[in-house]
């Protein structure tokens, strides 16, 4: 897991500083650098592409809403901020829709856009992206949104914290426990291989 | 499958992307979107300034400036620190001190190290004797009794350092402007009397009116022990004239 330098920190520190001013342009830098991440995060919560893609404009959107119309002093970051949008606009999403919980279907595999990996690099991913999108819609609903914001996006725990409203203790405590879970359903998977 | 190789494959994910054409046409309805929306922004040049100062002070970790503070008061201690106008019971003493310290660590002529050695270890000693001439009755007993201390201390090491400094044989002589060459001779003037008299001979001794460093020390110490600070500081005046020389 990588941690994010000062440099990095200060651009984002100063992207959420414009945003409080309500600067447009400042909105579609923070696009650019969080786009991935949000879409990334959506698609591993409901498991649709599609949808992923459809929601992942509407979370933009409520979020330049949102900056409009408030000061933005209860967010700490920005990417607090946005996750927190993506979070209830999922919510919201699963009360209309009553989805079950899945990834794609082997109809409509998942496509991994990265031009700079390897031939093996991509089966490996590949691979370990198969173990995850049979097993991560096992996992319970708040499992699995630990694991996708810690180890995928690499969110720091103060700001899981934050996104989720628990305290840092019970977002370390809810980690070991997601990922003791997965490792299990790995586990028996493989044994039953 | 250990936990960390679970959290290596989950660290892989990180490169599932959406796609490009998607991000690139939603960025243009979005950027459309932001744009049909509130007024222009303006931030003033004053406003920006405390902006981008404020953010790269949260950014950076608060460890990091403490360090950044260390190095700063060392490296300023160690280049400017003996030229601190502060005696002993000032803060910044130790500053002074370090800086001394380090640039007699640098050293590797002995005779020079020894020298600078005398000078620093004199110029305690004055600021100690200066210290507790100021210092009234009420003064706090273990501070004085600290500052003694180190007198003595500074005052051995001055001793033990003048031979190798090479000061008090070259300095226990009276100086040469107070002779002339004349052809009988070496010509000695009696300091401040203005008569001359002939030498007997070339290797006639000048007269000596300036005392051995040492036994200029041995003074100011014993005047220093009867608790006779200003004397000691005259006495210490006259040595450091004959260390410097």
């Amino acid at each position: 897991m990588t941690n994010r330098n000062p440099v990095q920190k200060f651009k984002e520190r100063n992207l959420f500083s414009r945003l409080k001013k309500k600067d447009k342009d400042a909105f579609i830098e923070a696009y650019d650098l969080y786009v991935d991440d949000i879409h990334r995060f959506v698609y591993f919560k409901i498991g649709n592409k599609e949808e992923a893609n459809d929601l992942t404009s509407i979370i933009f959107l409520k979020t330049w809403e949102y900056i409009k119309n408030n000061s933005l002093t209860d967010s700490r970051t920005l990417r607090a901020l946005l996750y927190k949008v993506a979070r209830t606009s999922i919510i919201d999403y699963y009360r209309q829709n009553q989805v079950v919980s899945s990834l794609d279907d082997d109809k409509h595999p998942i496509e991994v856009i990265d031009d700079s990996q390897s031939v093996i690099e991509q089966i490996n991913l590949n691979s370990d992206l198969e173990i995850i999108r049979k097993k991560l819609p096992e996992l319970k609903m708040e499992y699995r949104e630990v694991i996708i914001m810690r180890f995928i996006n690499d969110l720091e725990l103060e700001e899981i914290a934050e996104v989720t409203g628990k305290t840092k203790g019970n977002v370390r405590v809810l980690l070991f426990r997601a990922l003791k879970a997965l490792r299990e359903l790995i586990e028996e998977q493989n044994k039953n291989n | 499958m250990t936990e960390r190789e679970l959290i290596k494959k989950l660290n892989n994910l990180q490169n599932v992307k959406p796609d490009a054409s998607w991000k690139t046409s939603h960025r243009e309805i979005l950027l459309s979107q932001v744009q049909n929306t509130c007024g222009d922004f303006h931030v003033s040049v004053l406003e920006n300034f405390w902006m981008v100062t404020r953010n790269v002070f949260a950014s950076v970790p608060q460890f990091a400036w403490a360090s950044v503070a260390i190095v700063l008061f060392l490296t300023t201690g160690i280049f400017f620190g003996d030229r601190l106008p502060v005696g002993p019971n000032n803060s910044l003493y130790i500053a002074r001190v370090i800086s001394e310290r380090a640039k007699l660590g640098t050293m590797s002529d002995g005779e020079a190290k020894s020298r600078l050695t005398v000078q620093y270890a004199s110029e305690h000693i004055r600021d100690i004797a200066s210290t507790l001439s100021e210092a009234d009755n009420n003064a706090d007993a273990a501070s004085v009794a600290k500052l003694n201390d180190t007198f003595k201390t500074e005052m051995a090491k001055v001793k033990d350092n003048l031979p190798a400094a090479k000061i008090s044989d070259d300095t226990a002589l009276v100086t040469i402007a107070d002779s002339e060459i004349s052809t009988t001779g070496l010509v000695v003037y009696t300091p401040g009397s203005g008569d001359k008299k002939d030498a007997v001979a070339t290797s006639t001794p000048p007269v000596v009116e300036v005392k051995d460093a040492k036994v200029i020390l041995d003074e100011a110490e014993k005047l220093f022990n009867e608790k006779n600070y200003s004397g000691a500081l005259d006495k210490l005046d006259e040595a450091s004239k004959v260390i410097k020389q």
